[in-house]
């Protein structure tokens, strides 16, 4: 309630009114002042004009349709993304690394934060569908944006990137040349039937090594972060992403995305395998895949992907190693070439994915 | 409550706040996959989790001005390719009849700020101050205030609607 010496403002009054508002004092005040209760049944007299107008939009709304169309064939493809996400997330936290396309940019921001990478190939890291829900599951426990601000100084656009509508022209301007589907399945549109883009954002980040280092101990993380990142700052470039989708008339979909890399800079000098194996403890990923990313031999360009068992498979795509992930209804393909990080998925099948992707 | 059940009260509020067919589904569908993102173990309530999320995406939207203003909800769902080739357009006849007050509310709503307009919308719904607050990012002691304006911001325009001269 606002403080107020002759007559309670008007935002209080609005606020008895839908009993948002208690006050003693001001029940008093009403009792004995004639000109608020005035004021009183004046707002309530506003209050139901506007809820009589407001009712014939809302009873409007209420008999729309809901669309049929969207969300039984976007569900497919979207889900493609959404169960791909996780899964890269896995990799990532345990590799310190991110599929760029896959992640939302503070987790990216959070797992890089102290890399330098600008991914141009990927590595395959065999594990488990539990390994990867563990590790995602402790990391979303674990490192909120709040904690993240906590334990470093992090200045960059106050709003995250989000993917937002587009048009084809503006995702050329952004992206520049896109992959085109080398055949487009039957029965799905020649043009795509809608276009999403977002744009890169670019962080710095200056993390406190001391504040780290005694969250990592409360974790129960046997690691530190070595004391010669104290005063360094890194700069983080998110990935700008330009995605298309068609849509067939008997439910199959396809998504075509393309990502431009990650780039942290500013860590120069700095043991990307310690602060793999660092991340991976915190992640509570298993030592055999913190062992099998510690081991690829250039960290700062390699993105790993996770394989194995109900997780996904490498395949060739074209002249370069990708991973396929089935899912059910259909799979997806993502892959890195030429700076960019490529994904095509859907609800179809294995064979017409390859051939979307490959000439 | 299943996905597609949320889906539609997901869509429908959007469809209220925004009052573009098109925006809605997109706002919609935004809020649903980013439920499905956050593990739907995670959300307690997802009913009023999404609530709160395609409120706020409704607001970003009609801050960025992306919204066709002055578009009557009866006449978009003409201009959606994903309905147009599913439903015959209804009888303009029995549209003017049944929508023309419907009409004027949204012309009017359109000439509100964003703000004005998703305070009015979201109390019309019957969302706690603590709610709408959180979606047009003021403090909750300050809906009172700001819901008061809006209601005679909105009476004074629908006045203007309602008695322009020329109208469709």
């Amino acid at each position: 309630m606002s403080w107020w010496l002759t007559h309670p403002p008007e935002g209080d009054l609005r606020a008895v009114l839908d009993h948002e508002l208690h006050s003693a004092r001001l029940q008093r005040h009403l009792a004995s002042c004639p000109t608020c209760r005035d004021r009183l049944t004046q707002l309530a007299r506003s209050a139901q004009a506007t809820q009589a107008l407001l009712s014939a939009v809302r009873m409007d709304v209420a008999q729309s349709p809901v669309p049929t169309i969207p969300w039984e064939e976007i569900l497919p493809v979207q889900s493609t993304m959404l169960r791909l996400r996780p899964v890269a997330v896995g990799a990532a936290v345990a590799a310190l690394f991110t599929a760029t396309l896959l992640i939302d940019p503070w987790r990216a921001t959070a797992a890089n934060w102290l890399s330098i990478f600008r991914t141009q190939k990927i590595a395959t890291v065999e594990t488990s569908p539990q390994a990867i829900e563990g590790a995602i599951k402790n990391l979303n426990e674990k490192l909120s944006p709040e904690l993240i601000r906590q334990l470093a100084r992090v200045s960059g656009p106050e709003r995250l990137p989000t993917m937002e509508p587009t048009t084809p022209a503006a995702a050329a301007d952004l992206m520049g040349p896109l992959l085109q589907p080398a055949a487009l399945p039957a029965g799905l549109p020649a043009e795509p039937t809608r276009w999403g883009a977002m744009h890169s954002a670019t962080y710095t980040l200056r993390p406190d090594v001391d504040a780290i280092n005694t969250w990592l101990r409360g974790q129960g993380v046997p690691a530190s972060l070595n004391e010669k990142l104290k005063g360094r700052t890194f700069q983080v470039v998110t990935p700008a992403v330009v995605a298309r989708q068609w849509r067939g008339a008997d439910g199959r979909g396809l998504m075509i995305a393309q990502a431009t890399s990650l780039q942290v800079s500013g860590t120069d000098g700095i043991d990307l395998s310690e602060l793999a194996g660092l991340m991976g403890q915190l992640a509570g990923a298993p030592a055999s895949v913190i062992d099998q990313i510690r081991q690829i031999p250039d960290l700062s360009q390699t993105l790993p992907l996770p394989v194995g068992p109900e997780v996904g498979e490498p395949v060739t795509i074209g002249q370069v190693q990708g991973v396929y992930y089935p899912i059910e209804g259909g799979g997806a393909l993502v892959w890195q070439q030429g700076g960019f990080t490529y994904f095509v998925g859907g609800k179809l099948t294995r064979a017409e994915l390859l051939a979307v992707a490959v000439r | 409550m299943d996905l597609q059940d949320l889906y539609t009260a997901t869509f429908r509020r959007a469809l209220l706040l925004l009052g573009d067919r098109h925006e809605a589904e997109d706002a919609a569908q935004e809020a649903v996959t980013r439920l499905l993102g956050q593990g739907t173990g995670t959300v307690k309530n997802p009913g009023a989790w999404l609530r709160q999320v395609v409120s706020r995406l409704a607001y970003d939207a009609l801050r960025r001005g992306q919204r066709i203003r002055g578009l009557p909800p009866a006449d978009a769902g003409l201009t959606d390719p994903y309905r147009s080739h599913q439903e015959a357009p209804p009888d303009p006849a029995q549209v003017m009849v049944e929508h023309e007050q419907v009409r004027l509310v949204r012309t009017a709503l359109d000439r509100l700020s964003p703000r004005d307009r998703l305070i009015l919308l979201l109390r019309a719904e019957g969302l706690p101050y603590k709610e709408i607050a959180q979606a047009v990012h003021c403090r909750p002691g300050s809906v009172g205030t700001l819901l008061a304006r809006a209601e005679r911001r909105l009476k004074e325009q629908y006045e203007l609607v309602a008695n322009a001269p020329a109208r469709r």
